[in-house]
């Protein structure tokens, strides 16, 4: 597991190391462009472009995190206990709704900018993760609860020794979802009015370049798939037990 | 110790316990016994208010639980649930040192303790320290939740069907074992079961419930000998007399003297093992101490008084 | 049973709608190019804005009424969301009657926030009665019907775009559809060599979770360069004639000796055959009578039946990758979980494999393939939003519009039916799998 960690951080650096090389992706780059298109995304770096994505990405990321896992904690306490039907009541409705309809749906009330972007991605960002935190928070094995009350906790001690961690498989399943959603969604974006990876892709898709569309793609491709193995190995060593 | 007054305890309309009144006192251990269903787990309960009262009152130490606060109260209380509930999220030492950490107690100090109590619920400290609770059998999950129950030393014990998860034989093994604990650590323990031989052989006195009422109250010899109505009659079974001899030693049946040809049995056994072995063909048997010196012998008429 | 004291759910939504009703409920745009003026309280007609204030208020009350609690709060739900129409439609006409012909006026976040509150409110009331979710669909009707919609931003788009709406639908639909079926072609025998062979189980599962991470319009642009090169670079008489090879091939898996080869002949086949097959029943169901045209002439190349980098052809691949996943997932888990004493069972009745399938393991695993289709519609019909962005249509192609020119209403007049027939067509697939579950184990 250890291993399976510094291989993954290699990778990143390795990522970010390649991500730097703008006249090497230039130079490959031309290869597919045909001759009168320019090889490669010309008002921001590869470099620029991949920080866009992340800013906008972790950004709406940390705003799920913030929103929703206490709100997942708040319906399932006895005094938010009301609002339980109504909260996953609209978190399942919600992951019906397609997540680049919801970007635009978000359009009209926010208007063209990155702001529309952000609160479109970080709402249907939370959808993932609230319904992980309540499904973990609300399957906590009765008898470990029964032991817990016996042993003398009070809720505090229960919620940080029992239920958070008997919680976070789910609530790190969540979170991933939400973050590879996220990563995926903001590639649309730029349509929205942000930055980002997704910007030379549209370029290209309008202007039949193939290069700017790999220029984008690669890198997101890259960045996806290297989250995704991030927060799976991240539950491996936090989740040892299960 | 402890001190029920007229307790009930009703869910809706439902009155699960009607009047229950009786005293525990400081170490010894008392059986609640019962058909399924009858409440057993529910007064458990009340004493340490995982759930609250409907009526009357229990003392501790001679204090009203209501008075005390639930949570420090629990903390001075062991608790073996029925159903083990170990944290699967903790390993095995964790597990055991929940109360003790809870008391922010010194972390090297709690993890001797564990070492000890495992050592002394007969499991490997080296060995099964740092595993998981899923990585252990039924049994080896119950000495655990016994270890954790004991392990900040409560004065007081209160163990639902702690032995319940296994088979007759680690069954027996651990009741030996309990036997055995309980003479070194001098506890209070309200103890539930519905094996009517585990009560026998473990209780200082059985209290048998039904229909919400203490049926009968008393010493397994008198309980056995004289069952205060129908119901504890056939709760106890035909073979109570037998049940009854389990609790006598060999060595307060037996007469002074020695039978010559005879075979030996050690004066540890009680007058059912004996029994058995003189039911088997044998006409009569030696008692022996442990130098197996011959200190008195046995034979079916003896049994018969 | 007896009632709470007072119900916070139902306080929360007429508190939204109070506050809904204090932000801007309209944007009024002169033209395409201002910002706009938000229309909020103190601009709405006198006494219908006050009205519509105090019908949440009366809402927000009726949480604490200890009787009749129901009946009062429902009704109150309905007036309110009419009063609010009432409102918007008045000013609506108001803010048109001396503008020019390209003003607009949309939907504010007042609105949307109203609307929500509501959908809160309706949430509480039917935690008491079942019927009352209805209550939202019946007052939007209602007020569409009484109100001046006609006047509002998006359906003036609407009606500039009337005659390209139901085709672009239909196509989106077609997209969707016809993926969901490709990848149920390959998934469901997937998930059930998953289950099967113990050796491809990480394989099968690991590569369609992989899938899954890709960005869309990444997936898209990595498909470009070989299907633009496959689509210029050969004819339908060429595909054909290596088809034909490879189907005779097929029949090596019945030699012994060669079934390796015969079993790589039916991959290679169906590899080939299935993509061309969507995009033949792609363009048949959005009428593209050119290029049906172009499956009979042999001549023709395979751009001129669709296969090119953009369009139809990688909509359809990525899509069908993207819906293996809780196919072959979900199958897998279906036939994991049917209890090994059944199966027993059906060989010991004197079943053969093939029997055994049919007749126990299929039916029992039914529901969860089923639950798999499902999820994958849900998925191929929201992706193939972005379709429109490699110029396969759908309707995500009024949101490009919109966004090229800048007019949220057409970007709304897509996005909208997206997500309506998203839940029209989530509904219709429960229920389909409500009666495709043997009666024995429905909940
Ligand atoms: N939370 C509850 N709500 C309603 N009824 C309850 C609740 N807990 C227990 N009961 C009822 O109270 C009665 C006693 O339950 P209890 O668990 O004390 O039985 P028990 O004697 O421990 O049984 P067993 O031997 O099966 O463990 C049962 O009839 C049960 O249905
Ligand atoms: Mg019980």
């Amino acid at each position: 597991m250890r291993r399976q960690g510094l291989l993954l951080l290699a990778a990143w650096l390795g990522s970010f190391w390649l991500f730097a090389q703008q006249s090497g992706w230039k130079h490959a780059l031309s290869y597919v462009a045909s001759k009168n298109q320019t090889p490669i995304f010309e008002r921001n770096t590869l470099w620029e472009l991949v920080w866009q994505h992340l800013n906008l990405c972790l950004f709406s990321m940390l705003l799920v995190m913030i929103i929703g896992l206490p709100l997942a904690l708040f319906v399932t306490r006895s005094y938010g206990k009301p609002f339980l039907g109504l909260v996953s009541n609209t978190v399942n409705i919600g992951q019906i709704f397609p997540p680049t309809a919801v970007l635009f749906l978000f359009l009209p009330i926010f208007g063209f900018g990155p702001t529309a972007a952000i609160i479109a991605l970080f709402i249907y960002g939370l959808l993932p993760t609230v319904r992980g935190g309540l499904l973990g928070l609300s399957t906590i094995p009765e008898d470990q609860s029964n032991a817990a009350l016996g042993c003398g906790m009070n809720a505090w001690q229960i919620l940080w020794r029992l239920e958070f961690p008997q919680a976070l498989p789910s609530i790190l399943a969540g979170l991933r979802t939400s973050l590879i959603l996220i990563i995926a969604t903001a590639t649309v974006a730029p349509l929205v009015g942000t930055g980002g990876l997704g910007v030379p892709i549209i370029a290209g898709l309008s202007t039949n370049n193939v290069a700017l569309v790999l220029e984008g793609a690669l890198p997101v491709a890259l960045i996806a798939v290297l989250a995704d193995m991030t927060v799976r190995w991240l539950e491996q060593v936090l989740v040892r037990w299960a | 110790m402890i001190k029920l007054e007229h307790v009930v305890k009703a869910y809706g309309e439902q009155e699960v316990l009607k009047d229950i009144s009786f005293e525990i006192a400081k170490g010894e251990l008392v059986v609640l016994i019962g058909p399924s269903g009858c409440g057993k787990s529910t007064l458990l309960r009340l004493i340490n208010r995982m759930i609250e009262l409907s009526g009357g009152r229990i003392l501790i130490k001679d204090r009203d639980t209501r008075t005390l606060d639930p949570v420090s109260l629990r903390l001075g209380i062991g608790y073996v649930i029925q159903s083990i509930g170990l944290f699967s999220h903790m390993t095995i030492f964790e597990n055991v040192e929940v109360v003790p950490s809870l008391l922010q107690q010194n972390k090297k100090l709690r993890r001797e303790r564990a070492r000890e109590l495992l050592d002394m619920m007969g499991l490997e400290p080296a060995q099964y320290g740092q595993r998981y609770p899923k990585e252990l059998s039924g049994g080896q999950q119950q000495r655990v939740g016994i270890a954790r129950a004991i392990a900040a030393d409560p004065e007081i014990m209160l163990m639902d069907e702690p032995f319940s998860a296994v088979d007759p034989i680690t069954r027996e093994q651990l009741q030996d074992h309990f036997l055995g604990l309980k003479t070194q650590i001098d506890k209070t323990i309200v103890f539930v079961t519905h094996d009517v031989d585990e009560a026998v052989k473990l209780g200082d006195r059985i209290c048998i419930l039904n229909q919400g009422l203490v049926q009968q109250i008393d010493s397994p010899k008198a309980l056995l000998h004289k069952p205060a109505n129908d119901f504890v009659a056939s709760f106890l079974g035909e073979d109570r007399e037998l049940k009854r001899l389990s609790r006598i030693p060999v060595t307060d049946v037996m007469r002074s003297g020695a039978h010559p040809e005879a075979r030996t049995i050690e004066k540890h056994k009680s007058a059912k093992d004996a029994l058995n072995r003189l039911l088997a063909g044998e006409n009569s048997l030696n008692v022996i101490d442990d130098q197996n010196s011959i200190i008195g012998t046995v034979n079916l008429q003896d049994l018969q008084g | 049973m007896m009632t709470k004291r007072f119900d916070p759910v139902l306080l929360l939504g007429a508190g939204l709608g109070l506050v809904a009703s204090l932000f801007p409920l309209l944007l009024f745009k002169a033209n395409r190019l201002v910002l706009g003026d938000f229309i909020g309280f103190p601009d709405l007609p006198v006494p219908h804005a006050y009205l519509m204030l105090l019908a949440f208020l009366a809402l927000l009350a009726s949480a604490f009424l200890p009787k009749f609690r129901l009946p009062i709060a429902s009704s109150l739900v309905v007036i309110s969301w009419l009063l609010l129409n009432w409102t918007i439609s008045l000013t609506t006409r108001q803010l048109l009657a001396d503008a020019p012909a390209i003003a607009r006026v949309s939907f504010a976040p007042g609105f949307w926030l109203a609307l929500f509150a509501l959908y809160v409110a309706c949430f509480a009331l039917s935690q008491r009665w079942r019927w009352a979710f209805l209550l939202l669909p019946v007052a939007v009707l209602l007020g569409s019907w009484l109100g001046h919609y006609e006047l509002l931003g998006p359906a003036v788009e609407f009606r500039s775009v009337a005659s390209e709406f139901l085709p672009q639908t239909l196509r989106h639909l077609a997209l969707s559809l016809v993926s969901l079926v490709l990848a149920a072609l390959i998934g469901l025998p997937l998930g059930i060599l998953a289950f099967r062979q113990r050796q491809f189980e990480n394989i099968i599962l690991g590569g369609a979770g992989l899938l899954q991470t890709l960005p869309s319009i990444a997936l898209f642009g990595l498909l470009l360069p070989p299907l633009a090169y496959l689509g210029r670079s050969f004819q339908l008489s060429q595909v054909l004639i290596i088809l034909a090879i490879l189907i005779l091939f097929i029949g090596l898996r019945w030699v012994s000796s060669l079934r390796f080869l015969g079993n790589l002949a039916v991959s290679g086949t169906l590899i080939l055959a299935l993509p061309l097959f969507g995009l033949w029943l792609v363009s048949l169901l959005s009428g593209e009578s050119a290029t049906l045209k172009s499956w009979l002439n042999l001549n023709s190349s395979l751009a001129d039946i669709g296969l090119r980098g953009i369009g139809a052809a990688p909509v359809l691949i990525a899509l069908t990758l993207y819906a293996l996943l809780p196919i072959v997932v979900n199958t897998h888990l279906g036939l994991r979980n049917i209890p090994p004493g059944t199966l027993d069972a059906a060989t010991g009745m004197g079943m053969n494999a093939r029997q055994r399938f049919w007749r126990a393991e299929f039916p029992l695993a039914l529901p969860f393939m089923m639950e798999g289709l499902r999820t994958a519609l849900v998925l191929t019909f929201g992706i193939t939003t972005v379709a429109a962005l490699v110029g396969a249509g759908g309707l995500g192609f009024f949101i490009l519009r919109g966004v090229e020119n800048a007019a949220p209403d057409l970007v709304l007049l897509g996005a909208l039916p997206i997500v309506l027939l998203a839940l029209v067509l989530d509904s219709f697939m429960r229920g389909l799998s409500w009666l495709l579950t043997p009666k024995g184990l429905r909940s």
